[in-house]
């Protein structure tokens, strides 16, 4: 000890404090790297939910369990790994009955029958990006993520890909095949191989483009999105109408491949 | 401690334990951190805490296999079990049981079709190469009223959850 101390005071003072300083930094970038890991935004909607949880609870016991419950990691795999939806992160009462009017985000989803949410996620019909845990990031509102979160009518565009028929629930999808048609916007473009050939093909119109913003752009000023293009304007439609079509453009594409593998093979189970 | 221990004031010695104890943090935190990253928040394995339909939905006496969740629900005068349907030898997945409805877990039987592992309605290995039962796991209920099951918390076989 005296030894290592008495070398110490050979070192110029100098160095004593550039050690010091240095090594203060280091400590302190590791630790504002460890709380900036910690301190994530879905804590504190846990934290937010956790005490609505504690309000709206019934019994001694739900209060109990409430409080005692911590910060979760929570994910929905479908099919697989093919999609990991983590909303349910900061949506927590997405299937809590007492969260039936709550406010985003907490709210509760009307259950829909035959898509139960363990096995399709949340992505694979309102889009954004499943696997991020910022609320940015999630809604996939953010540069170079292709698919944001539809908000509004334009959800009713993924009831398309997999129940092509009118569903009641969809209106849109119908009305804005109604106003394709009515436009004659079939004399340009082929959708499953009826139509003209000056524009570009729309049978799969929905995968190149998929955020409904693009869609709405376009009709107002195909040129200013798709330069070049020879595609006359329709601005001149009702917004509504521009939803619909949008809505029906978004609606063109084939189905999740998420979706496509749910079953299970029958040589997994033992049964024929 | 000699000359060299006066030389050391007061603050060349706070600056200098200072600088060791940010240089441990440093050294260390990176260290333990790495032991952390060992440890996943989240895997892609496949869900570990299972939602299957309504309570009521399960009427008492039946007994529900689910071949895609690998998991066995039984539901009995006295509640709920559920164990897993995968065989702890090689891991295939058992047959459903067969039984009477209602019948005592004791007379019911599923097999495993790899290597012929028989088990009864607690799990018990009654022959084959099996070399120990099946896991039953904790059962909850969601707040919507679903049956919940933890394949995390393994339980005794004999544990009912009681609605
Ligand atoms: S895997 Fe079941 S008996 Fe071998």
């Amino acid at each position: 000890m005296s030894n290592s101390n008495h070398n110490d005071s050979h070192v110029p003072f100098g160095w004593v404090v550039a050690f010091a300083a240095l090594s203060v930094c280091a400590a302190l970038f590791f630790l504002l790297s460890v709380w900036k890991d910690y301190d994530r935004e879905w804590r504190g909607y846990q934290r937010t939910f956790r005490e609505l949880l504690v309000e709206r609870a019934g019994t001694e016991e739900e209060r109990k369990a409430a409080l005692s419950s911590g910060d979760q990691f929570e994910q929905i795999i479908v099919a697989g790994g093919e999609r990991v939806d983590r909303c349910v992160m900061c949506h927590r009462g997405v299937e809590h009955p007492a969260f039936k009017d709550a406010d985003q985000p907490f709210a509760r989803h009307p259950t829909i029958p035959l898509h139960p949410f363990e096995q399709f996620g949340c992505t694979v019909c309102h889009q954004g990006q499943g696997r991020a845990t910022s609320v940015q990031d999630a809604h996939g509102e953010v540069p170079f993520w292709e698919e944001p979160l539809l908000r509004g009518g334009f959800i009713q565009a993924s009831c398309g890909p997999c129940h092509a028929g009118a569903l009641k629930d969809a209106p849109l999808i119908q009305r804005g095949k109604l106003l394709y048609l009515m436009n004659g916007c079939l004399a340009c473009h082929k959708i499953r191989g009826a139509g003209g050939v000056v524009g570009p093909d729309l049978t799969f119109a929905g995968e190149r483009r998929k955020d409904p913003k693009w869609h709405i752009e376009h009709f107002k000023f195909p040129q200013k999105v798709s330069p070049g293009s020879a595609m006359p304007a329709y601005g001149h439609l009702k917004p509504e109408d521009l939803e619909a079509l949008t809505v029906y453009m978004l609606s063109l594409r084939r189905a999740p491949s998420a979706l496509a593998l749910a079953a299970p093979r029958p040589a997994a189970t033992g049964k024929k | 401690m000699s000359a060299g221990m006066d030389e050391l004031t007061p603050r060349r010695r706070m600056l200098l334990g200072l600088g060791w104890v940010s240089f441990l943090i440093s050294l260390l935190g990176p260290v333990l951190a790495n032991v952390r990253f060992l440890f996943p928040n989240v895997v892609y394995e496949g869900e570990s805490v299972l939602k299957l339909d309504a309570l009521e939905k399960y009427t008492v006496g039946s007994i529900t296999f689910f071949a895609d969740k690998k998991i066995v629900l039984f539901r009995e005068k006295d509640g709920f079990r559920a164990c897993t349907a995968v065989c702890p030898h090689l891991r295939c997945v058992i047959t459903p049981f067969v039984g009477a409805p209602g019948a005592s877990p004791d007379i019911l039987r599923a097999r495993c079709p790899c290597h012929g592992s028989t088990f009864d309605g607690r799990g018990q290995v009654l022959g084959g190469p099996a070399p120990r039962g099946l896991d039953f796991f904790h059962i909850t209920k969601s707040p919507d009223g679903r049956v919940v099951v933890d394949t995390r918390k393994v339980v005794a076989p004999s544990e009912h959850f009681k609605i």
